[in-house]
Formats: C-alpha cells, structure tokens, sequence
C-alpha cells in the first residue's frame, strides 16, 4: 500500500519493546512523551488534518461515483 | 548500577544525547575508547578497527574474515569495559555485542531523511544533494555492515528497547525520557546480569585467541564452562580438544573448555 516496510523504524516517533519494559512501563512513557509541546494539537495542525479529511472525503466520493 | 547502548543514526545528534545522558546519570560516556583498547590490546592501528566497524565487508572480507578477526577484538575490549557498570556507550555494534543481556538499556536514536539533511549540510557545509547522497551510502554501508555480520538491519525494532525520533522530541526531551526510563528495575544490573555478562566476556575472549584460525568456530560460555563448537573433520577431533583446551584453559574464569566437532558435509 505504501511501499514501505512497517518494521522501518523511521515510521514512527517512538517504538517500543515491551519484554522488559512491560505494558505499565510502556504506558508511562507514552503518556510522558505524548504530554511533550510538540505533540499537542495546534490551530496549524487542526487545520493540517481538516485539508487531509477534505481529501479523503472527496477521494471516497469520486471513487464512489467511479464504480 | 547499569548500562546503556546507544545506537545512533548519522547525523541522528546521538552523541550529544549519549554525552548529555551521561553526565545526567553520572555514568561514563564510551565510544572511542572501545576502538583505542582493542588497538592497543592486539596491536592493531586504530583506523583498521575503525574501518572494521564502519565500512561494507568487500569481497576480500568475505575470502580472509579480516573484519570479523577486529569485530571479535572489539567485542572483547567492548565488553570488558561494561563490565565496570554505569556506562553509556554510544556508537555501532553495542546492541549486537549485548544480544541477550537484558538488563542492559538498548535505544536506537534516529531522525528523519529532511532533518538529517539538514544536519549534514550545517555540519560539512555541503549541499542538500550532497547531503542526501553521503547519508544514502552511510546508511547502505552500515546496512551491509550489519548484514555482513549479524544478518540483521540495524533499523530493525526488534533490537532495541526503545527507538526514539530526535525531530521532534529534540536532544534535551530524549535525554530526559531516556534518564526516567534508565532507572526502571528490568535495567538494572543484578548479580544473575553480572554472571551472564562474566560468561559472555570469557566467551568474547576464547573467540578472540581462536578467530585467526577457526573464524566460523561459535563459542559459548556457561558458569566458566566454555564449549567451542568447529565444523571439521572428525579424524582431527582428539587434536582440535587438545588444542582448545590449551589456548583457553587460563582465561579469567575457565573452569572447563569442551569441543564439539561438526563433522564436515560429504
């Protein structure tokens, strides 16, 4: 679908291995981590993310009408 | 007490995370002075383990095993500094030579392509496409690398507790994460950790006396118990525990050093 491999690190902000971390441990240091300014919604971002649903809704339409 | 691998992309500002962990943690950074020991214990210039551990194997690599004779020198000065504890070591390989101590804190840094451009052309005052091309082969001479010699790509999850994006966590909010997560009890050195760390340094010892003659030889090590495993004939099997048993009986630690002859394919 997208033409890379999800085991890419790359991919993400953050992976976690939960073996020794465990589920608690892996749950903590999202929520530390999700708390950080750069992760918080902005008026830039909300309007980044309406343009993307603008997109995939008329995508979906035109694909709808397509068939 | 513990210890910390970090693995750092080029141009990821890994180091500086390394540095700045450190000093947070009052823990000692590592990254060169694995390369200086190992030199100075083979005698051997710093620049050939250096380029052991940065370039693609080429074809000459595959026929002598040249750089996996200096990987084994390294793991070895690698893994007797660690065992002084408290220490983060920062640069390649150090989530390989750990494979299966688990206490030890294993964490990828990484950024992405645009930002790591950016990096390059501050730092080697190059342009963007010159940026993009010398990361493009830095990071296809370590996936060799890592190919080459462990079979697995160094981007892949699964060797690491943590991956961390630097871009936009920056270097100060990754230290910080990384120092919290430092302290959970599963990373912390225990005596069962320092026994397994114990077996795997006379491991890395017995492998490094024997790599010149015998580099496909896999050696274990096991409450001072070290068994060689050596494909060859089984005419020479008497000959080969002899052998054996002379080179690594007074390593720190041995109790025993058994031989296990896979007999050659007809």
């Amino acid at each position: 679908m997208y033409g890379m491999d999800t085991n890419i690190t790359e991919l993400y902000d953050l992976v976690l291995h939960i073996d020794c971390i465990n589920a608690d441990g892996a749950v903590e240091i999202i929520c530390d981590v999700a708390k950080r300014p750069c992760f918080h919604t902005t008026p830039v971002a909300k309007r980044k993310l309406k343009e993307l649903l603008e997109a995939a809704k008329n995508y979906s339409n035109s694909s709808a009408s397509a068939s | 007490m513990g210890i910390i691998t970090i693995s750092r992309g080029s141009y990821s500002r890994g180091m500086e995370i390394a540095e700045k962990l450190s000093e947070k943690l009052g823990y000692e950074c590592v990254s060169r002075e694995v390369l200086l020991k190992a030199s100075k214990d083979f005698n051997i210039p710093e620049v050939a383990l250096t380029q052991a551990m940065q370039n693609a194997p080429s074809f000459l690599d595959h026929l002598k095993h040249g750089k996996k004779k200096y990987i084994a020198f390294i793991r070895k000065a690698f893994l007797e500094y660690i065992q002084k504890d408290n220490i983060v070591y920062h640069g390649m390989a150090g989530h390989f030579f750990t494979t299966g101590l688990s206490n030890v804190f294993k964490v990828r840094i990484t950024a992405n392509l645009e930002y790591r451009i950016n990096v390059v052309m501050k730092r080697e005052n190059v342009s963007q496409e010159e940026a993009r091309k010398l990361l493009e082969d830095l990071d296809e001479s370590r996936r060799k690398w890592s190919m080459y010699l462990y079979g697995i790509d160094t981007r892949t999850p699964y060797l690491y507790d943590i991956v961390l994006h630097v871009d936009c966590m920056q270097v100060d909010g990754a230290v910080e994460l990384l120092y919290n997560i430092s302290k959970y009890k599963c990373f912390q050195t225990s005596p069962e950790s320092q026994k397994k760390l114990k077996d795997m340094l006379i491991a890395a010892r017995a492998y490094a006396i024997i790599v010149d003659k015998f580099p496909d030889a896999n050696v274990k090590c096991k409450n001072g118990v070290v068994l060689v495993s050596v494909e060859s004939s089984l005419a020479v099997e008497k000959r080969l525990t002899n052998k054996f048993s002379k080179l690594l009986k007074n390593i720190e630690g041995v109790k025993e050093v058994k031989t296990y002859v896979i007999p050659f394919e007809t």
